[in-house]
Order: structure tokens, then sequence, then C-alpha cells
């Protein structure tokens, strides 16, 4: 988060404990339950 | 109302404006002697401070920092190939030309499919990736601008 902090982004009311980063026409989301990493996420946007 | 004050702030490109915002808040629950409150935002005003101290920062940590994927503890290189997934010593199903999703244009010739994760390969592009992972305590981990996450990653520590 320090290092990627205005790459990322989340929505805590919508989708809490998910956090999107944004690349170049890509992004990834992680996401995290009871305060741990469950989920990666990679795709390309169009 | 608070609902409503809370994801105009979560949206808000502004983070200085939004950090501001909602100590004001947190300090007039505070004042009102909604303490539960009060705490409860102590996590959002976190996110906000931490994210506007990373803007200050110049460069790109993302971009001099690729990701990197371990697993099984051998870190996989930054460009891996399809030859670098089969390598993997794991069993894993293989579904060819599978259902003809395109991803966003990238066309996935096949899908290796472990696990915990999956990996894509689209011949047409040369290209290989990891579209998702269920982490599973260290077995596999994704290191993003130096930081490391696997199942034992804490979002906290993140």
């Amino acid at each position: 988060m320090k290092k990627l902090g205005k790459f990322v982004h989340y929505d805590w009311l919508e989708k809490p404990h998910v956090y999107y980063i944004s690349g170049d026409g890509d992004a990834l989301a992680l996401t995290f339950k009871n305060g741990m990493a469950v989920l990666y996420e990679y795709w390309f946007y169009c | 109302m608070l609902a409503e004050r809370i994801y105009e702030m979560s949206w808000r490109e502004n983070k200085s404006n939004n950090l501001q915002g909602i100590q004001l808040f947190r300090n007039y629950q505070k004042e009102a002697g909604n303490n539960q409150l009060y705490q409860q935002l102590a996590f959002d005003e976190f996110l906000l401070k931490a994210t506007q101290d990373a803007g200050k920062e110049t460069g790109s940590a993302f971009e001099d920092s690729p990701l990197r994927f371990t697993v099984l503890n051998k870190m996989l290189p930054v460009d891996f190939s399809e030859k670098d997934i089969l390598d993997i010593p794991l069993s894993r199903k293989i579904i060819t030309n599978g259902t003809g999703y395109p991803e966003c244009g990238v066309e996935v010739s096949k899908e290796y499919a472990f696990d915990h994760f999956k990996v894509y390969h689209s011949q047409t592009e040369k290209l290989t990736y990891i579209p998702e992972i269920r982490f599973n305590k260290k077995d596999i981990a994704v290191t993003i601008a130096g930081f490391t996450i696997d199942g034992e990653t804490t979002e906290e520590a993140f």
C-alpha cells in the first residue's frame, strides 16, 4: 500500500477488503477475508 | 447518510480532501460521544492517509518492479513461458481451446488449471499469464513492488 498507493483503488462500501491495482491496460485485484489474503485476480481491460 | 458519505469519499480522486473529510467526521463523532463509530472509521482514515502519502512518491514502483510469482518456493522468470508452467511439479488439468473465451481480445489457447491457481496461455499473442490465484498457505505467492503476498499475508501487513 505504501509503495503502490497511488495505483490502488478500493470501494470500502461496495466491496470491502478488495484492492484494485491498475496497470497499463491491465489490472489486478487482491481480496482479503478474515484479515488474510485469499484471492488474486488479473485481467486485461478494453 | 453515513453510508453515502463514506461512498462519496471512496470514489473521489482528490484524496487529500477525502482524508481531511474523514478526519473531521471522526473528530465530530468523538466529540459527539459516538466512540464506536469513531473507532470503526480508523481504518478508513489509515487507508486514505497511506494512499495519499504514496502519491507523493516520484517514479513508478509498479513499472520498476513487475509482478513475480513464486510456486513451491521457486520464483518464475519475469516473462515466464508455457515451458516454465509445464515445469511446475504440481498436478494440473489442461484445457485446450477451452470454451473460446477471449480475454478482451486476447485469445486463450490453453488453460492450465492447478488446484489453487490457473494459467492462461495465448498462442496467438505468445502470452502466458496467471489470471487467478486462490491463496493456499505458501504454495504460491505473488510479489508486487517488492511486497510478497501469499496465503499467510495479513491485510494489515498489506
